[in-house]
């Protein structure tokens, strides 16, 4: 047991680093939830899997499991691609036909895409835990990039700090500054309004689900190298997680979900390593239905924007 | 009149059915007797869990999906009632309904006013923080060691080891939660389900207390969940938390969405098409691939959702 | 016609607020409504009428005043002394939270691997608990209920503590800075402190402070029964389940009684359908009664609420616009059935833009514009009055028709 104010010190900031790693990773994942709820008041369920499916389809482009190997970076592209485009399928064949029937019917279509893809997975990949080839890899990603002292940061934690920071940053650069962005706006706020004013509200949506599910499966990518594991049942842990991180940050807003998801990514990791490791999960489960009982509208949530309230 | 109402009043309905039903065991199955008999036994406690489900969503509207807590809760109830002070199963078969009941009350207290997705993702996260406390308090539940051994159920002292018996004790159940929702259906209280599940504010306003009737619907539902539980863990004679993983909740919802949300005879269908079908796929699949069957009720929700939103045997109060 | 006797009166508000954030919707209503009376409500579009129902029969709750309804208030009252007990319920729970320092950092203590975790866990902790305390100062109904809860988790920690100080004793941290002596007597503080508090949530005088949530169902069964601006009737459900529905808060059979058919439930369920399909014939729907409440005309929707309002057997009727959407014979029908009512005793409140209607029916008029009430008196008086006419410029013609 460290015992030297130095030594403390510095594991508390390898926690730090382990933390921020993870939420951003959350962070992309939740943005995805967020984005989608604030378009069409639709918790995707299906989200987790989309995150899945990016893990898996840059492990198996990269180890040649559908016969051929590409470079990295070309099946990291052609992954989120995918990804991208699997989310605009998902909203196709399941929730459009579903947009003017009870949300609850939405809702239950959610849960059974989210089964279906899941295990989907699991018939295509098998049940067994996936790495990537250590040769295909860039080998840099492994190395340390900083070091003070005990603190250890490898080029890996940075490139996925860097990769959600400057995501994050582009994705309010479109929501802000777009005309796409601005139509998203739009139907968030009143979507018969909208689509009055002649903004095409399905292809919004389509847009919507295309970067959401892209942001995905990048972060699928990210985590499939950090902790170098894939398996079909990543998406439904990570996805409540990432949900949680939502509705903590105010389920809706994209700034919100990006600080829900530091939040529980440092709350997780700090948790398991001093209140209890068996029950880290857990932890994303209570902050969530805490917020939801106590706080629903979240850090960032308008309040009047979701319908929690009776009359 | 809805094949709900006949279920208990129509003769030429019910009593084929009940003769089916109470001959099965009889039946010259040879080799496959036994393992008949157990997919039978599976599919009537599906009914139960479904019967008990279909309560909250079907009756009051709100999506529960974190029905497998109770069920577990039931089960370990039983489990531990059993091995520390071996009482009869006709003592612990009411206190695991109560027991659930409790925590069905608990969950339901403070989520009163959230509606649809949030109300889901409350019973979601509920369910699961009690399989990880089932998991990892060792002290009382063993955690991952599961607890084995636990005693057959028995009548007036006669230990039910034979596989009919066990499957009369489960159509016993089955009739008797059948009874209450039925009944329960069509009194002053179903009623007062239905007005909460069409607009609760019509309801509150024609001097319903909302609050109060959800708590009953959580309180009954959670019971007969637990009710199916302890069934199970005497039945099973083992427990262990990955039992009652959250695909176990969507299992039962698909039941329910396959027969019809809110319909009693229809959530009695569905278990009876989903289970023995899942029991076959078991067979089939290859070791590694059997919980790929939980693909099709994946699908099997989506598309009911999609072309048949009302089930089956759809509810229609004419 | 039988000449109706006006009764004491029903139903009265002093100075009635409502705002909604910025805006106030209901602004220092008073008015009263007495027994067998027919009162209009009128005002342009947005003036604050629906509100003004919905705090009349509690589905929201109003920001200030009093309503009295058939001799019961529905708002209760907070007085300046009654905030200071609150007030001051609120820092002894959040100061309580400051005894668990010693509790936590017993816990913590051996899984923890360096101080500052714990510092920033207990800080946190701490914030939480005064971040909790927060909505005590606003009263709301329900921070009651969840200061309850977290006061026995105060008192099970109490426990836990004093049941496992010796255990506490034992951690390095006790060693090193002399907070074993307090253990006991904080775990007995604490315990006795939360159970302090427990008592005090209960006192008559705190819950009425913190107030009940809105309770329609209650105010129904006091006797108020409502229609809706847009008919909200059980759609998917029977016609004459949607008015059985209404006999709910006139019956009692309860879960045990309906399970075993107990002969009271079931001569109750009886009573409640020959009751129900009586209100249907009322209204003129006794063909119709097991038609589906959706698949009616809107005519026929709008008689179907109002059947549901009498089955409660109210005292007075809230009518939001009951003609809109009707034929001129059958709002006609409808002015027959409202007299019958008044002359049965019923007190009716009605909102109408219908101005013949309205000149036609009421004994009384209330003007309400901007949520303010700007005339009341007879329609007649109304008719001439300067600012209801300002107030209604654009439908000033019809009114001086009417």
């Amino acid at each position: 047991m460290p015992t030297t104010l130095l030594e403390q010190s510095s594991l508390f900031l390898q926690q730090f680093v382990n933390g921020m790693t993870l939420g951003s990773i959350y962070a992309l994942i939740a943005v995805g939830y967020t984005m989608v709820y604030g378009v069409i008041q639709l918790i995707n369920f299906a989200h987790g899997e989309i995150y899945m499916l990016g893990a898996f389809l840059s492990f198996s482009l990269v180890s040649g499991f559908f016969g051929v190997g590409l470079p990295f970076v070309l099946a990291v592209t052609i992954a989120v691609l995918v990804c991208a485009l699997a989310g605009v399928l998902l909203d196709l064949v399941a929730y459009r036909p579903l947009r003017r029937s009870p949300r609850l019917a939405a809702l239950i279509t959610a849960i059974g895409m989210s089964i279906f893809l899941q295990n989907l997975a699991l018939l295509i990949w098998g049940g067994q835990i996936r790495s990537f080839p250590r040769a295909v890899i860039p080998v840099f990603l492994f190395a340390p990039a900083l070091q003070f002292g005990e603190v250890v940061v490898s080029w890996l934690q940075v490139v996925i700090l860097l990769t959600a920071v400057i995501l994050m940053v582009v994705l309010q650069l479109i929501v802000h500054y777009t005309r796409l962005g601005r139509a998203m706006r739009a139907i968030a706020q009143d979507q018969t309004a909208a689509a009055l004013m002649g903004v095409n509200v399905d292809r919004v949506v389509s847009y919507t689900f295309a970067l959401g599910s892209g942001l995905g499966g990048v972060a699928g990518i990210l985590v499939g190298l950090y902790y170098n594991a894939v398996y079909p049942t990543m998406g439904y842990l990570a996805g409540i997680k990432a949900f949680a991180a939502a509705v903590l940050g105010g389920i809706g807003s994209i700034p919100g979900a990006i600080l829900g998801g530091g939040i529980l990514g440092l709350a997780e990791v700090f948790g398991a390593g001093y209140i209890s490791s068996s029950y880290g999960d857990g932890i994303a489960y209570a902050i969530m239905i805490l917020v939801i009982l106590v706080k629903p509208a979240g850090l960032f949530g308008r309040p009047s924007s979701n319908k929690l309230y009776r009359g | 009149m809805h094949l709900d109402d006949r279920l208990f009043h129509d003769k030429k309905l019910y009593l084929p059915l009940l003769i089916v039903v109470l001959i099965l065991p009889w039946l010259p199955l040879g080799q496959a007797g036994p393992y008949v008999i157990r997919i039978a036994t599976l599919t009537l406690l599906y009914m139960v869990l479904a019967q008990g489900l279909n309560v909250v969503p079907g009756f009051t509207g709100l999506l529960d999906l974190g029905y497998v807590g109770f069920f577990g809760i039931g089960a370990y109830t039983a489990a531990l009632l059993t091995i520390h002070y071996h009482w009869s199963l006709w003592l612990i078969l009411p206190l695991a309904a109560l027991n659930g009941a409790l925590w069905g009350v608990l969950r339901g207290a403070p989520s009163l006013r959230l509606t649809d997705d949030y109300f889901a993702i409350v019973t979601f996260g509920f369910s699961e923080l009690i399989i990880l406390v089932i998991k990892n308090e060792l002290w009382l539940t063993r955690g991952p060691m599961g607890i084995p051994g636990i005693a057959r159920p028995e009548l007036f002292g006669v230990v039910l080891d034979q596989p009919w018996q066990t499957y009369y004790l489960i159509l016993f159940l089955l009739l008797l939660v059948l009874w209450v929702v039925v009944r329960i259906r069509n009194s002053r209280l179903g009623r007062a389900w239905f007005a909460i599940r069409e607009d609760e504010i019509a309801a509150e306003c024609v001097g319903i207390n909302v609050a109060r009737y959800k708590i009953i619907a959580f309180a009954l539902s959670a019971a007969i969940g637990a009710l199916a539980g302890a069934f199970y863990a005497r039945w099973f004679r083992f427990v262990h938390p990955d039992m009652f993983k959250f695909w176990e909740s969507i299992l039962i919802l698909c039941l329910i969405v396959l027969g019809g949300m809110g319909s009693i005879s229809g959530a009695l269908l569905g278990a009876l098409l989903l289970i023995p079908l899942t029991e076959v796929l078991r067979i089939i699949l290859p070791s590694e691939f059997s919980s790929a069957r939980y693909l099709l009720f994946g699908l099997l929700i989506v598309v009911m959702m999609r072309w048949r939103p009302a089930g089956l045997l759809p509810v229609e109060r004419e | 016609m039988r000449e109706r006797k006006i009764g004491d009166t029903l139903l009265k508000t002093h100075k009635l607020v409502k705002r909604f954030g910025g805006l106030t919707a209901v602004k220092e209503v008073s008015l009263d409504v007495r027994a067998g009376e027919i009162v209009a409500l009128i005002g342009p579009n947005g003036a604050g009428k629906t509100t003004l129902f919905d705090c009349l029969n509690q589905l929201t709750l109003p920001t200030s005043g009093t309503i009295t309804f058939a001799g019961q208030s529905l708002v209760k009252v907070v007085t300046p002394t009654d905030r200071q007990l609150i007030f001051r319920l609120s820092l002894i729970f959040a100061w309580l939270s400051l005894l668990w320092l010693p509790l936590v950092l017993g816990v913590l203590w051996p899984l923890t691997i360096f101080h500052l975790e714990a510092v920033l866990a207990l800080v946190s902790l701490l914030l939480f608990r005064f971040y909790l305390v927060r909505p005590l100062n606003k009263l709301r109904p329900w921070s009651r209920l969840l200061l309850t809860v977290f006061v026995l988790v105060d008192a099970v920690c109490a426990a836990v503590w004093f049941c496992r100080s010796e255990a506490f004793a034992k951690v390095s941290f006790f060693g090193l800075f002399p907070f074993y002596p307090l253990l006991v007597p904080g775990a007995i503080l604490l315990f006795l402190g939360a159970l302090i508090l427990l008592l005090m949530f209960n006192l008559p005088r705190v819950k009425e402070t913190f107030g009940q949530p809105p309770h329609a169902d209650a105010v129904t069964r006091l006797g108020m029964g409502r229609t809706f601006q847009n008919a909200r009737l059980f759609f998917s459900l029977s016609a004459l389940d949607n008015v059985k529905l209404g006999r709910h808060c006139r019956t009692q059979a309860n879960f045990l009684g309906t399970v075993f058919g107990l002969p009271g439930a079931r001569r109750e369920e009886q009573d409640s359908t020959a009751k129900a399909t009586e209100c249907l014939r009322f209204v003129g729907l006794g063909k119709k009664l097991s038609s589906r409440a959706g698949a009616l005309a809107y005519g026929d929707q709008r008689r179907l609420e109002l059947a549901r309002a009498l089955a409660t057997e109210p005292k007075m009727l809230l009518l939001d616009e009951p003609v809109a959407g009707m034929n001129p014979s059958e709002s006609r029908e409808l002015i027959k059935l409202i007299r019958i009512l008044s002359q049965a005793g019923i007190a009716i409140l009605i909102i109408e833009h219908d101005m013949k209607f309205i000149m036609n029916l009421a004994d009384r008029v209330f003007v309400l514009d901007h949520g303010e009430l700007i005339a009341s008196g007879s329609p007649a008086a109304i008719r001439n009055d300067k600012k209801v006419i300002e107030a209604y410029l654009g439908a000033s013609d019809a009114t001086a028709e009417a």
